[in-house]
């Protein structure tokens, strides 16, 4: 039998490598590919804790919290899409429109 | 490499070890005792009974979601 502080241990692996990929990359992709690495470590702590409580409605929020994972890669994937037609690059440190 | 990336990687790698740190002493050495399997229609009637609320907004959600990237990634999209 796992115990849960394995799974706590490993969200929280997860989570530093999202955080690092968050703050370190420049590409666009990557940093959304790191935010889903977030979600995801998240999401293993509420089933885990789920599991360990005997109370169903941590892995039902995780399901829905996937789904909102799902409807923030398309809006954000889409985002980069319309500003590579722009600008020619998804390099987040040279697109600095937004930034004062 | 430039130096400017590296400073961002440095300091990157600095605050994930940090946070990876703190969480994992504040973790280590506690007893969750053992875990409790739950039935699979335990799951379905909470999805479908105490959250269905939940539920259908979130296929709205999607529907919006699906329609703004279809907007954005079209040609000249985003950008008129």
């Amino acid at each position: 039998m796992v115990p849960l502080n394995y799974y706590i241990l490993l969200s929280g692996v997860l989570f530093a490598v999202g955080i690092y990929g968050v703050l370190s990359q420049r590409n666009g992709i990557r940093i959304l590919m790191c935010i889903e690495i977030l979600l995801n470590s998240a999401n293993l702590n509420l089933i885990a804790f789920s599991s360990y409580h005997g109370n169903s409605t941590g892995q039902v929020f995780a399901l829905f919290s996937i789904a909102i994972a799902a409807a923030e890669a398309a809006i954000g994937f889409s985002i980069l899409i319309a500003l590579f037609r722009v600008r020619d690059t998804i390099d987040l440190h040279d697109i600095n429109i937004l930034r004062w | 490499m430039d130096t400017i990336g590296l400073i961002y990687k440095v300091i990157s790698g600095v605050i994930a070890i940090a946070f990876l740190g703190a969480y994992a002493i504040s973790v280590v050495g506690i007893n969750f005792g053992e875990p409790t399997y739950l039935a699979l229609p335990l799951i379905a009637n909470a999805i479908f009974k105490d959250f269905i609320l939940a539920f259908e907004v979130l296929s709205i959600l999607l529907l919006a979601s699906l329609i703004g990237a279809v907007y954005l990634a079209r040609k000249n999209g985003g950008s008129d």
